[in-house]
């Protein structure tokens, strides 16, 4: 069952893919399908913040990419022989970066994509690596604008701050059930596997507090007060679990009343 | 050193847990196959279509939850089927402007409000847009002969992704030691660091990567996972060690960590373990249990 900021949020994304598609479809432009892979991938994480940060990271990350394939088409127009090896080279890279911060993929990606569009091709390509890397740069450039007009003018924050208070209430219901199985079955293990639980239910919410500047800029709306507040209970839980000499049950289960009344709220 | 060992210096800032090290040859494999297959096949769309449909497969395979082979086959099947269904949809309407856009948005709308339950699972329907859009600069299909004739062709790269898949040795080991070494040497760094606590933001991962890991391995390995938490738990929660004692565990630790990444025996060589016996036996049979784990796990 999707919550109703994901249904806002689809509603928006599709919003959004369709004008940078319909750019595509009529601006003439033979390299406009940069614009709508631009905008989607953007778009991609569904999260308005992470979308932010990913704009960020895809302009920085895209533009190195498109000058090391651009150096790269230079390089493989004379020595064909080694598309291979290049290719294997670039595979490692993917491989490798898959799992690492998006700037760093969305680098690799770039070159990979392409080149694999020069490749595609053939044998119609004409081998104008220049041309081929201020188009590419212009149509992400496109793209990413749209994202941001649209996110920024159009559909404005009230779905970001109904995103950020269904995130909250989320990994603060994640905590609660953690820390109830936890006090059915109070063990050593038991602790530290709850904390690591908790650790990983807080992520998301932690990385659309640390990006949550670039929805709301200085102002700091109710919603982002209450994503602290939560992130804060889960920090306290992990350290009455793990850090404590010993866990304390009577700790365990005042903050578990402190987490239902929020509940409750 | 070697990019197989566990340790590496170079890679392990970056790659803390064996993950990227993992993907990186898996792939690599992958696109050694594909180039071979695709010497003895003649793609009706550029060939490096098939390669990059069956390396994100591959991939996605990887990073999903799936434990054992039959069930990453499974997914990489599953997902290979989901993109040809893309492509053959997107390249049938491709020559119609108005059709394509049509297409375009009833796509993007339906599968995002059918598969993306939530934001954390929107990166597959998200690909498959994406995918539908990349078909129409590749020479697409308009027609059912070229559709189907382009869905085998899927198919046969696809077997390079199956046979990598099925033939790849079997690295979970080396992430468990992985994260059991990040443990350890922040462990080594703070012995004796009364501000260091177990929820330092690497322990906390290490352990999740740890426990990720454990269905899938032998028994032995959840008694290390165990006896990690002992150690942790007994031995580096703010506490007083002394002098004397931070020293000599930081010598064992030292050895103990060279043991694991190296994938030899631990030797006790200047008989720290033994005069740890001596000076502090909390921690000595905190820290010895560790080590037979340890010795179990590369028996």
């Amino acid at each position: 069952m999707q919550s109703i900021a994901t249904r806002t949020r689809i509603n928006q994304i599709t919003i959004m893919a369709s004008v940078s598609f319909l750019f595509f479809a009529f601006s003439n432009w033979e390299e406009a399908i940069w614009v709508v892979y631009s905008t989607l991938v953007v778009a991609g994480p569904m999260s308005t913040f992470l979308g932010f940060e990913k704009s960020k990271d895809r302009i920085l990350g895209t533009l190195g990419g498109v000058f090391i394939a651009y150096c790269l088409e230079f390089y493989l127009r004379f020595n064909s022989a080694q598309v291979p090896v290049a290719a294997f080279i670039i595979a490692l890279a993917a491989g490798f970066m898959a799992t690492r911060p998006y700037k760093y993929f969305i680098f690799v990606i770039t070159i990979t994509v392409c080149l694999s569009y020069t490749y595609m091709n053939m044998p119609y390509t004409n081998f104008a690596p220049t041309s081929f890397m201020m188009d590419r740069s212009i149509g992400i450039f496109v793209g990413v604008m749209i994202f941001y007009l649209f996110q920024k003018f159009i559909f404005g924050t009230s779905n970001s701050k109904l995103e950020l208070l269904e995130e909250s209430h989320d990994t603060l219901t994640k905590l609660h059930e953690t820390l109830l199985k936890y006090s059915e079955n109070a063990s050593l293990t038991t602790a530290y596997q709850s904390a690591v639980d908790v650790s990983a239910n807080s992520k998301d919410l932690k990385s659309y507090i640390d990006t949550a500047h670039f929805i709301f800029g200085v102002e700091i709306p109710g919603e982002l007060r209450f994503a602290k507040q939560v992130v804060m209970l889960n920090n306290r839980a992990i350290r009455l679990l793990i850090d404590e000499p010993q866990v304390m049950p009577n700790k365990i289960a005042k903050l578990l009343h402190i987490i239902e009344l929020k509940l409750e709220r | 050193m070697s990019v197989f060992t566990i340790k590496n210096k170079f890679l392990d800032p970056y790659d803390p847990f064996w993950i990227c090290r993992l993907l990186s040859i898996k792939v690599g494999t992958a696109i050694i196959l594909l180039f071979l297959i695709n010497a003895f096949l003649k793609s009706p769309q550029g060939p490096i279509v098939y390669f990059m449909a069956v390396m994100v497969c591959t991939l996605a395979a990887e990073l999903s939850p799936a434990n054992t082979k039959a069930k990453k086959v499974s997914v990489f099947l599953a997902l290979l089927f989901m993109l040809i269904l893309t492509a053959s949809l997107f390249s049938w309407f491709s020559y119609l402007t108005l059709g394509l856009f049509v297409l375009f948005i009833s796509f993007t709308y339906l599968i995002l409000r059918f598969m993306a339950s939530n934001a954390k699972v929107a990166a597959l329907p998200m690909f498959m847009i994406i995918w539908g859009l990349i078909q129409l600069s590749g020479g697409a299909a308009t027609d059912l002969n070229g559709i189907t004739n382009n869905f085998l062709f899927y198919v046969e790269f696809g077997l390079a992704g199956v046979v990598t898949i099925i033939f790849f040795p079997d690295f979970t080991p080396n992430i468990f030691k992985s994260a059991l070494l990040r443990i350890l040497e922040t462990d080594l760094q703070n012995v004796g660091n009364i501000h260091y606590k177990n929820s330092h933001p690497l322990v906390l991962s290490a352990l999740f990567m740890l426990r990720a890991k454990l269905p899938i391995l032998p028994e032995a390995y959840g008694v290390l996972y165990t006896s990690i938490i002992s150690f942790q738990n007994d031995v580096m929660k703010p506490n007083l060690l002394r002098l004397e004692d931070q020293n000599v565990l930081k010598a064992i630790l030292t050895e103990l960590i060279d043991a694991i990444s190296r994938g030899t025996d631990f030797a006790d060589k200047n008989g720290n373990l033994k005069a740890l016996s001596a000076l502090n036996e909390h921690v000595y049979t905190s820290l010895s249990q560790l080590i037979e784990g340890v010795q179990q796990c590369k028996a």
